[in-house]
């Protein structure tokens, strides 16, 4: 027999049910998004926006995090222009999500992310 | 208007949990603003040290400093390498090169001299702390990558007490940890949080005062805390927000970021504000007596970071990271 509290809670397993299926969509979109961000080709170069960081302990931080990315080879910070500069092996595996992730270790939370060439001395 | 008794209760619980909050707040809050400003107490810019006279370069972005107590100053910069000058502020060595090894270095960060002139160096990439002789012979090293008791993310400020005992400020564990003169850990020192004393949020400056408490620049807490050697939380002083909420100001009522404290032998307490980029004096009683700001300090860094004092406490020495040089300060003590 269906009582009226179990008509009651009807809506909530509806509920239950779309925010578990919009969950499961938000990350096979973040894996596919991931995915399609990370370096091709020659851009081995992630000029991170992070802001706040005049700390110059919060920036050595940020360095640190950063630099044990896999694949990393140089990270520096740029304090007047808020940028991070991350550098990798040509074909390092790394996602925009990690950096962030990385950025958020470190205290942080990163902005935009830009790919561009680069070799060690041009993160300086 | 009569109010029912849901809204009764309301006002109640929320009356309950200000007073509550001002309760736990204003224990340990000891930052007192004085009626009139301290007659005569003040700094003057003596000197500003770039190091030019170093053979391998001047200085780089120092930002660790510390005094011996016959009066010589040790500084560390980007350079990956401790200058040592004296007191006049000549050249008289450095060591250090890039490496992972004994005497090298990734990011030599903090500096304490400890009584019989030894100089320990921390390292904020490579999460240990080396000790060397006064000038620059290796002597020991400990401490590692990690969150266990021991173990570091990124060690900062240091400091050294009667008894050769070390402390570091260690950021990214939000805590401070002592250790026998040996290396061997012996106890951690306040608890990652945000409220209420005790609770430590990136501290980035550790000193032990002349009274052998341990003052700690619990710099993303806006606020200095004292501690008992054995690390039993005493007091602390900076602006809180209702008594509770630790809040950064560019007032003369508290601090933004402040990374280092040190003490003279009068017991007067001078505090590296960097992101206010000024260095604060305080009475030993935490009042604000005056403070000394750097003129045309960039936007873009926190500055001063660490700071010292001369073991006559007649002199200020703080590392001024944006403009490459150290901030050399006369003291005027409040008369």
């Amino acid at each position: 027999m269906q009582t009226n509290a179990h008509r009651g809670r009807q809506p909530l397993h509806r509920l239950v049910i779309g925010v578990v299926v919009v969950m499961a969509l938000g990350q096979v979109a973040s894996t596919f998004s991931a995915a399609a961000q990370a370096p091709a080709g020659d851009r081995n170069q992630a000029v991170v926006t992070v802001r706040g960081m005049q700390c110059p302990f919060c920036a050595d931080g940020i360095k640190k995090h950063l630099a044990k990315l896999t694949g990393a080879t140089r990270a520096d910070v740029e304090l007047a222009k808020n940028q991070a500069i991350v550098t990798f092996t040509p074909g390092a595996k790394v996602t925009d999500a990690q950096i962030q992730q990385a950025v958020r270790n470190a205290g942080f939370t990163a902005g935009a992310i830009e790919w561009r060439a680069g070799t060690p001395d041009e993160a300086r | 208007m009569a109010l029912g008794p849901p809204r009764i209760g309301a006002i109640v619980l929320i009356l309950v949990a200000v007073s509550a909050a001002t309760a736990l707040g204003l224990w340990g809050t000891r930052w007192r603003v004085p009626q009139a400003p301290a007659a005569g107490a003040g700094y003057t810019l003596q000197d500003a040290w770039d190091g030019s006279m170093i053979p391998e370069g001047g200085l780089q972005r120092p930002i660790g400093i510390a005094v011996a107590p016959a009066g010589d100053v040790y500084v560390s910069d980007e350079r990956l390498r401790v200058v040592h000058f004296n007191a006049a502020g000549e050249f008289v060595g450095e060591w250090g090169r890039e490496g992972d090894g004994r005497g090298e270095f990734r990011n030599p960060v903090g500096l304490a001299v400890c009584r019989d002139g030894a100089v320990y160096v921390s390292d904020y990439e490579q999460d240990r702390i080396q000790k060397f002789t006064a000038d620059g012979e290796f002597l020991l090293d400990f401490g590692r990558a990690g969150s266990a008791p021991g173990e570091f993310s990124a060690p900062a400020g240091l400091a050294v007490d009667e008894a050769n005992f070390i402390y570091v400020a260690d950021f990214y564990n939000h805590r401070v940890q002592k250790f026998r003169p040996d290396g061997s850990f012996d106890v951690v020192i306040g608890d990652p949080g945000r409220l209420g004393v005790g609770a430590l949020h990136y501290p980035t400056g550790v000193h032990m005062t002349g009274q052998g408490e341990i003052l700690v620049a619990d710099a993303y807490n806006y606020q200095l805390q004292w501690f008992e050697a054995g690390g039993r939380p005493l007091l602390r002083a900076g602006y809180h927000l209702l008594w509770l909420w630790p809040r950064p100001t560019t007032s003369t009522t508290g601090f933004n970021a402040p990374t280092d404290a040190a003490t003279d032998p009068r017991g007067i307490i001078h505090v590296a504000d960097s992101g206010n980029h000024r260095v604060v004096m305080l009475s030993p009683a935490g009042e604000y007596l005056a403070h000394w700001q750097i003129p045309n300090a960039s936007s873009d860094v926190f500055s001063p970071e660490h700071i010292t004092v001369s073991p006559d406490g007649a002199t200020v020495y703080a590392t001024d990271l944006a403009g490459d040089r150290i901030l050399v300060l006369t003291v005027k003590p409040p008369a």
